[in-house]
């Protein structure tokens, strides 16, 4: 049996799951480039039939199952995600107030500390001019 | 039928092989639930835009592909996060496994538009028919898709490396 067709016999087990002749077989026992693309071959369609039982198996336990519970869990992700975004705006603008409050709070605090020493320092001028009267009349 | 209905009807056609596309394409098995669910929900969310209704099962399949994408990112961007073994918990603990994840492991290796054609066709038993309205491309071009895919997995099993039995 030529190598061509014995290529083309694994190809048929593989994605046509049909099987192999006994002619083949042997073809594939002694030749070792053939044995690999076999040995590969079955393991590549187990692996198929696991993946097809793994989907079966899978359940779906949160889905669209029945009609009579057909979108419930989709209204209820909806809200879920809906109260999620309004929770984070109202966090996020919490924030911001609060910045702009502390922002206004120094700002404001820094210019009465400002209006303060302005005040002290005329005041303290004042008082000097007065001691300086003081001063002139002591020494007369 | 209103939208509800139809949806459902939707929904309850496709579940299994959305199931199917996400698993073969190596989505941990924790998260299947989620990402299909994720796919319906953005479906629901964007009915809207639907413009077709005939075209319903390929428009679902395009969501299905970009949640499958940004799915991917995410583990690629969080993998620090899990572990090797957390990463492929369903298939690596379970030492009976080998043949799954070679498999899973060639399909990775697939071109898109193969991988798409193959899975459809091979795990989900669709016909070719079935899978070109699901693409929304036409039979002749399944055609073509699907036998390449072939090839390109024979290439692949005729790989020496591979083998390790």
């Amino acid at each position: 049996m030529e190598h061509k067709d014995v290529i083309k016999a694994i190809d048929g087990f593989v994605f046509e799951g049909k099987e192999l002749d006994k002619e083949v077989e042997l073809h594939i026992l002694s030749c070792g480039k053939c044995r690999v693309y076999f040995e590969n071959s079955k393991r590549f369609v187990s692996g198929i039939e696991k993946l097809k039982k793994v989907k079966k198996v899978f359940d779906l336990k949160k889905s669209v199952d029945s009609y009579t519970s057909r979108f419930s869990w989709i209204q209820k992700e909806i809200k879920k995600r809906w109260l999620r975004r309004i929770i984070i705006s109202f966090l996020g603008g919490l924030i911001i107030v609060f910045s702009v409050i502390t922002f206004l709070y120094y700002y404001n605090s820094s210019y009465i500390s400002d209006e303060l020493t302005m005040e002290l320092m005329l005041m303290e001028d004042y008082v000097s001019y007065i001691y300086s009267f003081d001063e002139v009349d002591v020494g007369y | 039928m209103d939208d509800r209905d139809f949806f459902s009807k939707v929904f309850l056609e496709m579940k299994g092989m959305l199931t199917g596309y996400f698993l073969s394409n190596k989505v941990r098995f924790q998260d299947v639930e989620d990402v299909v669910n994720e796919v319906f929900f953005l479906a629901w969310k964007y009915k809207n835009t639907l413009r077709d209704k005939l075209k319903v099962r390929s428009w679902i399949f395009s969501i299905a592909k970009n949640v499958l994408k940004v799915y991917k990112n995410n583990i690629k961007k969080h993998k620090s996060r899990f572990s090797e073994v957390d990463g492929d918990l369903f298939y690596s603990n379970n030492p009976n496994d080998e043949d799954l994840s070679f498999v899973l492991e060639l399909i990775e290796k697939l071109p898109d538009k193969y991988r798409d054609v193959f899975i459809l066709f091979y795990i989900e038993d669709k016909s070719v028919k079935e899978i070109s309205e699901i693409l929304n491309i036409s039979e002749s071009n399944c055609k073509i898709r699907l036998m390449r895919a072939r090839e390109k997995l024979r290439s692949m099993l005729e790989n020496n490396d591979l083998y390790s039995g």
